[in-house]
């Protein structure tokens, strides 16, 4: 409002303030310009497009049944007639097979019992070996597990499961009964 | 201005007319021509080779070529595709660049995959001036991480999205 009065009473002051606004409007216009220029100037010159497809790429697995099923039942396991130091083995070897796509080194796992605090648990070695055929260890000798046994994929080998009795086992163990399981863990190797 | 008057400028502006539009026909003239000749313009052109999936896993010797489509990948593996692009381009005052763009997407768990372009065996960044008969070499690393525990990313399926490759004229 000041500025207005102003304006109207002196005539040289109203000639500025269109010159000022002339400027502005001029400026504002260049910006404009300018900022076509810049987005248009991209897009005018060549321009060529290609890719590179690479598909796509599947994982593999890992994989290990034994007798075709990755959680066995033992058969033909007769452990009626243990007594201390004697072992007993599964009658025929059980097949081992590597159904995954990649080399497992296999090892035998720990045992659990199904009452692991009873007392026939602790005086029992459970073991699973690779063997062809299945012959119990000797009266005397404690049997051992398999270790990292290489595996390829598709191939087979075999094992035998074999369970003694301490030799130390106490006479208090006898008649009693217990369950267990012994799993082979695969682990993947590099070739 | 009596009826003579007014018909006299009418006669008048009539001749004027007429000697306006013959006049020119009535002269002599001659002409000639300027012939420029003829200008081509350039090419600008990208030429995609066939791409190559290889095994560059560090514990496999020879880096042996794969079939991407039966390759089963697992922890440790590592697999380069690898595609050339060859730039033809013509123009006295051309100058392009060449450029990659790529987003990985969604990978299955400890797979990861990279982007790199190099240029007669030497890195080059992106985007890079290109000049004609330049051939880039467009590598996508696919990497399974060896730590990886357990059964994790097994039977998966590793889509990997396209990588854009341009050739963009600066001047």
């Amino acid at each position: 409002m000041n500025r207005n009065r102003v304006a109207v009473s002196h005539g040289m002051r109203v000639s500025r303030v269109s010159r000022r606004l002339g400027v502005a409007a001029a400026t504002t216009g260049a910006a404009v310009l300018l900022a076509v220029a810049v987005a248009g100037g991209t897009y005018a010159l060549w321009n060529t497009a290609s890719s590179a497809t690479p598909g796509s790429i599947t994982t593999g697995s890992t994989g290990l049944t034994i007798n075709d099923s990755t959680n066995y039942a033992i058969t033909g396991l007769d452990l009626t007639g243990l007594y201390p130091g004697r072992s007993v083995i599964t009658a025929a070897p059980l097949t081992v097979k590597n159904t995954g796509t990649t080399p497992l080194s296999v090892s035998a796992g720990t045992v659990t019992f199904t009452d692991p605090s009873g007392a026939l648990a602790p005086q029992l070695v459970v073991a699973i070996r690779q063997a062809s055929s299945c012959a119990p260890t000797a009266f005397g000798s404690t049997p051992t597990s398999l270790s990292a046994v290489t595996l390829q994929p598709g191939t087979t080998t075999t094992v035998c499961v074999e369970v003694q009795l301490k030799s130390t086992a106490p006479a208090s163990v006898q008649g009693l009964s217990v369950g267990f399981t012994i799993p082979l863990v695969g682990t993947q190797v590099r070739p | 201005m009596n009826k003579m008057t007014k018909g006299a400028i009418a006669g008048a502006a009539g001749v004027v007319l007429l000697l306006g539009g013959a006049g020119t026909f009535a002269l002599w003239n001659d002409s000639a021509s300027v012939n420029a000749g003829s200008i081509s313009t350039g090419t600008l052109t990208l030429t995609a080779g066939t791409g190559v999936w290889k095994d560059v896993s560090t514990d496999v010797t020879g880096q042996p070529t794969i079939d991407a489509s039966t390759f089963k990948m697992v922890p440790g593996d590592t697999l380069a595709y690898t595609n050339t692009f060859t730039v033809a381009s013509s123009g006295n005052n051309l100058k392009a660049n060449f450029g990659t763009s790529y987003t990985a997407g969604t990978l299955p768990t400890d797979v990861s995959a990279t982007v790199s372009v190099t240029r007669a065996g030497t890195a080059v960044a992106n985007p890079v001036v290109a000049n004609n008969g330049d051939v880039f070499t467009v590598t996508v690393t696919l990497a399974f991480d060896r730590a990886t525990t357990g059964t994790t990313s097994q039977n998966a399926t590793v889509n990997l999205n396209a990588v854009g490759v341009t050739l963009t004229q600066d001047r």
